[in-house]
């Protein structure tokens, strides 16, 4: 690999000791290396600044201009507007991204969380208790691979929104319905590999309850890759709601995402009105690498003779 | 071999059963339907919704509404009867043995509720765009996915394998659409250099597919091509780009996870050129599974891309799957839906298939 990982293992090998925990090994192997501390100072950054921001933007949703200020296309940055302003409304941009931001980032991490807990319960329901529950489960696994995401997802947030359904749940229903398959496989390999240790099986002739098996004993050991494609779905949702959003099914402009803004503005955007592209855009960007980076790192950490990728 | 692969099959078989019932449930759900049209009209009895919903069969129970679109059972009969086709034979088997013609199974695709036309009709006209456009891409992205993979590997750690590691990183994160935008400001309005989106310059050329442009195709084909050419310059670049950087990531990983390996270290201790150690055993085993992507194209080569081609206005079955989910058009979702599962299952059972003749040990 490049510099950066042979920085990593140079500074994790003399420190090894048997005392240390696996998790404290990969703790210290993630800040050793580079990828992992920019992409969190990057995220950081981002996850402040949608917190802050709010607070210290002077204008809102309902901010008029006066009419001598009017211009129909908008005006670019400028010391009152730091961001530009919108075409139309006339809205400050600075606002809109950073209450984008919490929208954006709100339905990454929750897509997230659910899809993973989701995948994780099921894979090792399906790879623990095994036999027909298993083949069933992973049938449907199969099943709901078959289907072309990306179609599905825009049908699935149609549907929802046809039915009532408005906001970030919506989006947030679909990713979950849709994202929970691979977790499911990958937890459920590692049952499978897990079930059939020694320290499972003195626990089992222990008489220990198969849920407390699970629970306690084959999930903190099968969790490792779980916790690398954590980062990754975060990533996922996020560019996968603005691109929903984009095509005009994802959330509606009255609770403002980083993806709803890039759908308003598109047509501006050939007309010169860059800026109301451009922050969003920029700011998706830069999510999507920081926890790509941070991923990368926790993959490279936790997995240390894992595949490179 | 054999048995491997009919186990596959019969795999495959299971899961398209399976996506059937969920897209039929994901349907089901949903609002609309065709007899929403009268809705609103104060003149629409419930004895004439009753009458409209027979006619159409959804006056049955779900099961058997399924049954029916599958073409397992025949329209014309009740109950069990459904099941056997006026031949004799079950009704599922192809229509010249069971001598049922309806459901997708034989090929029924429906009518669009939008405008009445067949479904397998505006699905056969979008799909040559599609071809078109994600044909080309995917040759140009995998050939370039392979070359710049395997030079950044074979120099892993160099300068420019930094550099090129670095921007493939950031390409392969990009989103799609911020890139096609991006690409269309860039060389559509302020370079000029390209056509802003479309498939054909409309003030010159017909409509793409209709008979019109085939006449016109026929009279004059150098300028037809050309300006076709012009169009899919910035769409196949949007796809080129932002698929190609994973994936050469990926080749680049397998290639030096095939130069560390023990039998290319034997093949060099031998002392065999370098070159020929490259291209007889390191790259062997390194593209072997990049070799199965091919598979995994197919589903993309139906679907196309979505994104790139609702930015780029490209009249292809994903800007169609866009109008039917705009227009909530089920019978076209649906069978978009199905066929483009049919194709990952198919690009799946392709893709396992040439892993388990590329790569013995699978059949194991």
């Amino acid at each position: 690999m490049s510099a950066k990982a042979k920085g990593a293992t140079l500074a994790a090998a003399p420190k090894l000791s048997a005392s240390e925990s696996p998790w404290a090994q990969a703790r210290r192997r993630f800040f050793a290396g580079r990828q992992g501390p920019w992409g969190l100072r990057i995220l950081g950054f981002i996850v402040l600044f949608v917190i802050v921001g709010p607070f210290i933007s002077p204008y809102d949703r309902f901010s008029v201009p006066t009419p001598s200020e009017f211009v129909f296309l908008g005006r670019p940055p400028s010391f009152e507007h730091i961001f530009g302003e919108t075409a139309q409304l006339q809205l400050d941009v600075f606002m809109l991204t950073v209450n984008g931001g919490r929208g954006s980032l709100l339905i990454g991490f929750i897509s997230a969380i659910g899809g993973i807990t989701i995948g994780t319960l099921v894979g090792i329901i399906s790879g623990y208790f095994g036999g027909k529950l298993d083949g069933f489960l992973m049938r449907l696994v199969d099943v709901f691979l078959a289907i072309p995401s990306l179609f599905v997802i825009i049908v699935g947030a149609r549907i929802i929104s046809e039915l009532g359904g408005t906001g970030l749940m919506t989006v947030i229903i679909v990713f979950v319905a849709f994202g929970w398959m691979g977790t499911a496989r990958l937890v459920r390999g590692q049952v499978l590999a897990l079930r059939e240790m020694e320290f499972i099986e003195a626990a089992r002739a222990l008489g220990v309850s198969p849920v407390r098996i699970a629970l306690r004993h084959v999930l903190p050991n099968a969790i490792g890759p779980v916790v690398v494609s954590f980062p990754f779905a975060v990533g996922g949702a996020i560019i996968g709601e603005a691109f929903i959003s984009y095509l005009g099914f994802g959330v509606s402009p009255l609770s403002p995402t980083w993806g709803n803004m890039l759908s308003n503005s598109q047509q501006f955007f050939l007309q010169g009105n860059w800026w109301w592209v451009g922050f969003p855009g920029l700011f998706i960007v830069l999510t999507a690498l920081s926890v790509n980076m941070i991923g990368d790192a926790l993959r490279e950490s936790l997995e240390p003779e894992g595949r490179r990728s | 071999m054999i048995k491997y692969a009919l186990k596959r099959i019969a795999l495959g078989v299971t899961i398209m059963l399976g996506s059937t019932v969920l897209i039929y449930a994901l349907l089901l759900a949903a609002p609309g339907g065709p007899e929403q049209k009268y809705a609103l009209n104060p003149k629409y009895t419930a004895a004439q919704k009753e009458g409209y919903l027979k006619s159409l069969g959804l006056d049955q129970p779900v099961p058997v509404q399924y049954c029916r679109w599958l073409g397992a059972c025949r329209r014309d009969a009740e109950g069990l009867d459904a099941l056997v086709g006026p031949t004799g034979f079950p009704s599922f088997l192809p229509s010249s043995i069971s001598g049922v013609y309806t459901g997708i199974i034989h090929g029924e695709l429906g009518y669009s509720y939008f405008n009445g036309e067949s479904v397998a009709d505006l699905i056969a006209a979008a799909a040559l765009p599609t071809l078109i456009l994600a044909g080309l891409s995917i040759v140009i992205w995998l050939t370039l996915a392979v070359i710049v993979g395997v030079y950044t590997g074979v120099k892993s750690g160099g300068r420019l394998d930094n550099s090129v590691t670095t921007v493939t990183y950031v390409l392969s994160t990009f989103p799609t659409f911020l890139l096609g935008f991006m690409l269309m400001f860039l060389f559509a309005i302020v370079l000029d250099l390209t056509p802003v989106d479309g498939m054909v310059n409309g003030r010159e050329s017909p409509a793409f597919g209709s008979d019109l442009y085939w006449q016109y195709f026929s009279v004059s084909p150098v300028t037809a091509l050309l300006d076709l050419a012009a169009h899919l310059v910035l769409p196949v670049m949007t796809l080129v780009i932002v698929s190609f950087s994973g994936d050469s990531r990926y080749v680049r990983a397998s290639v030096i996870d095939a130069l560390s390996m023990e039998h290319v270290r034997t093949a060099r201790a031998k002392g065999l050129a370098r070159s020929r150690v490259l291209m007889r055993h390191a790259l062997r085993t390194a593209l072997v599974p990049f070799a199965t992507n091919i598979g995994l194209a197919l589903p993309f080569l139906f679907g196309g891309a979505l994104i790139t081609e609702s930015i780029f206005s490209w009249p292809g079955v994903g800007r169609l799957t866009l109008q039917a989910t705009n227009n909530l058009d089920y019978p076209v979702l649906m069978s978009i839906l199905l066929i483009g599962s049919v194709m990952v299952v198919i690009g799946n059972l392709v893709a396992d298939m040439l892993y388990a003749i590329l790569d013995p040990r699978v059949r194991l």
